[in-house]
């Protein structure tokens, strides 16, 4: 374990190198003057020309990054340009929220998606497969800003179960920031509850047509019991790419759902600083989501080791 | 201090008191195809006494692992059976095909005992061979997890398989083909069943190990006094193993017999022409091998008739190309051909 542990660390560091290049070029590329962020629209050219030079935008691209790398791999991110709040202290505030998310929708989608498709593979081309096949299909086809906004209407405007929006953290008050975090997870979970669905019905329809499904059977082990240790087991790998995957996109997509249920976390963060060109909290907030989509691909992989005793050994 | 003796002892006077352990008559199963009905066995019947192996041969496709599956309830949803199953001990006589699936459940791994194919794909993957050999008793709460463990370790000594306690914690794919298929069979023994399904054990295997693998069923079926039911393509397998052959073809039974009487005199032409192609050490080296010409009908294609007439040489149009043919008794044997008789006297 240890072994595929470091083995596969090893191989992040390239592709966070990698990473921090586009993160530096996208930003730097992005248009817009970051001189209109700090002294407004109505600074003087020369104000603003010696500002640059301050900021060291007037140097060449490749020392800005190596400069900024050297600042980030000791932790200092820069400041806002507009608050000179730390970028660090304000990734700290706003990494929970959407950590939150991404963790209550992918639980969502599992608990909805895992049965859901146990149930379809079960019973192949039945009414309930048929069900739960078109279900799956709507909900992978409609976008989240639009599920979201439904979801509003029905659940806070009509019935008034749920806030609309805001947010609360766990620390300060768990009901209230549970309360306020079910329609934005359902939002996201039921949009990834599909696809978790149709790949936990293919992989399970896979695995128990196996020959060591017939066995166990043969054992005389029960139905339920076939199915849950000997099948999910094997089918779970796949789910598991998928979840994995699916979390990492979750991170970066946080965006829009953070937006539409006005959530303070790493998405609207980077909205904000993309509409004030605030270069710094940009490039701050991108790299966290970076760094936290290749954690969660190595958690994924570490949990295949824990599934699968083969990949342990390899 | 061995029990076995004993216990062997026992079940043939079981066997001497209530007839054979499995017998199955006039099984049938058809498969739903296009809409038509297609019959993949076709009134098949036979009996298994304890201690006995009665070897079902064939070429792929003529029902009998069909038939092992049907008898362990294992069929694939969607074929249809009918027909009569029987298991019988000291305790009674129970039909397997009026059971309930979780009837049929309680007597799988138990009483029915089943060794596949292939012990690579057969075993779970992911679990400890241990585990799997001890899941049978588990599952019947026969017996404590620890318990249930420590028979794993002590059957996978009885296998012959060397460091059982290290073995057994290890992965199907940390042993090798041979192990695997001492670890199938250690799993279909544990429960000391009645009857002991066998569909080609050790047609995935080196032919060193395939002569171990087959010693093993057999000292196990004796020491036990098991009934053994041995699936196999392969006639010189069965001329090691079984005591009775029963020969199919195309979902019937063309021939069945003490293996010696079937094997040196076969009656019926199917049988023949699978001894005639089979190489032996003696034959020559240019010598070509027999085939029987032509193939096995399909299911849902079977000629009228007897099925086997269009690739048999000695077919009489208008006698062996109409209505059905029955299992005649003939020097000893069962025989599904009409000319059986005269072919002998001529």
């Amino acid at each position: 374990m240890l072994r595929l542990l470091a083995s596969r660390i090893a191989q992040v560091i390239p592709v966070l190198f990698v990473m921090s290049l586009a993160v530096f070029a996208l930003t730097d590329l992005l248009p817009g003057d970051p001189t209109i962020t700090v002294l407004g629209e109505n600074a003087t050219p020369q104000q603003r020309e010696v500002l640059r030079k301050e900021m060291g935008l007037d140097r060449p691209a490749p020392l800005r990054y190596l400069d900024w790398m050297g600042r980030t791999l000791s932790g200092d991110l820069g400041r806002s340009l507009r608050t000179r709040e730390p970028v660090t202290a304000m990734i700290a505030a706003r990494l929970p929220v959407t950590v939150e998310l991404t963790i209550l929708s992918m639980l969502v989608a599992s608990l909805i998606g895992i049965p859901l498709g146990i149930a379809a593979a079960l019973k192949p081309n039945s009414w309930i497969d048929f069900a739960v096949s078109v279900t799956a299909l709507a909900g992978m086809a409609l976008p989240f800003f639009w599920a979201g906004i439904l979801l509003i209407r029905l659940f806070s405007i009509q019935l008034g179960w749920l806030p609309p929006s805001g947010y609360v953290p766990i620390w300060v008050d768990p009901v209230r920031n549970l309360t306020l975090m079910v329609l934005p997870s359902l939002t996201v979970g039921g949009a990834m509850a599909g696809l978790i669905m149709r790949q936990t019905r293919s992989a399970m329809l896979q695995t128990l047509g196996q020959d060591f499904i017939r066995t166990a059977r043969a054992k005389g082990v029960p139905e339920r019991t076939v199915v849950v240790r000997h099948g999910l087991r094997s089918a779970l790998l796949p789910v598991v790419t998928v979840i994995g995957l699916q979390s990492g996109a979750l991170i970066g997509g946080a965006v829009v759902t953070e937006t539409i249920f006005s959530l303070p976390g790493l998405g609207t963060m980077i909205v904000d600083g993309i509409f004030q060109r605030d270069f710094a909290v940009i490039q701050g907030a991108l790299l966290t989501v970076v760094l936290a989509v290749v954690v969660v691909n190595l958690l994924t992989d570490l949990t295949y080791g824990l599934l699968d005793r083969r990949v342990r050994l390899a | 201090m061995n029990p076995l003796p004993a216990l062997a002892a026992a079940a043939s006077e079981k066997a001497t008191q209530s007839g054979p352990t499995l017998a199955v008559s006039d099984l049938r199963i058809s498969a739903k195809r296009d809409r038509k009905s297609v019959e993949l066995l076709r009134g098949v019947s036979f009996h298994v006494a304890s201690g006995e192996t009665l070897a079902l041969v064939g070429e792929s496709g003529c029902g009998k692992s069909i038939t092992s599956l049907a008898v362990m309830g294992l069929l694939a949803p969607g074929l249809s059976m009918s027909g009569e199953v029987a298991l019988t001990d000291a305790g009674g006589r129970i039909d397997l095909v009026a059971l309930s699936a979780a009837e049929r459940r309680k007597l799988c791994g138990r009483r029915l005992g089943m060794i596949f194919q292939e012990p690579m794909t057969s075993l779970n993957p992911m679990q400890r061979v241990g585990d799997q050999i001890a899941e049978t008793l588990t599952t019947h709460g026969i017996c404590s997890r620890q318990e249930a463990a420590r028979r794993a370790v002590a059957m996978l000594d009885r296998m012959g398989i060397a460091d059982p306690g290290r073995r057994a914690l290890a992965l199907p794919h940390e042993l090798s083909g041979g192990m695997r298929q001492r670890v199938m069979i250690a799993m279909a023994m544990i429960g000391e069943p009645d009857l002991l399904i066998a569909d080609e054990p050790t047609t995935a295997l080196d032919v060193t190990v395939q002569a171990q693998i087959l010693e093993l069923i057999r000292d196990l079926s004796r020491e036990r006094g098991m009934a053994t039911l041995f699936i196999s393509h392969d006639l010189a397998v069965v001329a090691d193993i079984a005591d009775r052959v029963a020969v199919m073809y195309a979902g019937e039974i063309v021939e069945t017999g003490p293996i010696d009487q079937v094997l040196d005199a076969p009656l019926h032409p199917y049988t023949i022409g699978l001894i005639a192609s089979r190489p032996a050490l003696s034959t020559e080296r240019r010598a070509r091998l027999s085939a029987i010409f032509g193939a096995v009908p399909e299911p849902g294609r079977r000629p009228q008739g007897c099925a086997f007439h269009p690739r048999c040489s000695l077919a009489k149009p208008g006698l062996c190309d109409v209505g059905d043919v029955p299992l005649k008794r003939f020097d000893g044997r069962d025989v599904r051909c009409l000319r059986v008789g005269e072919r002998v006297q001529a």
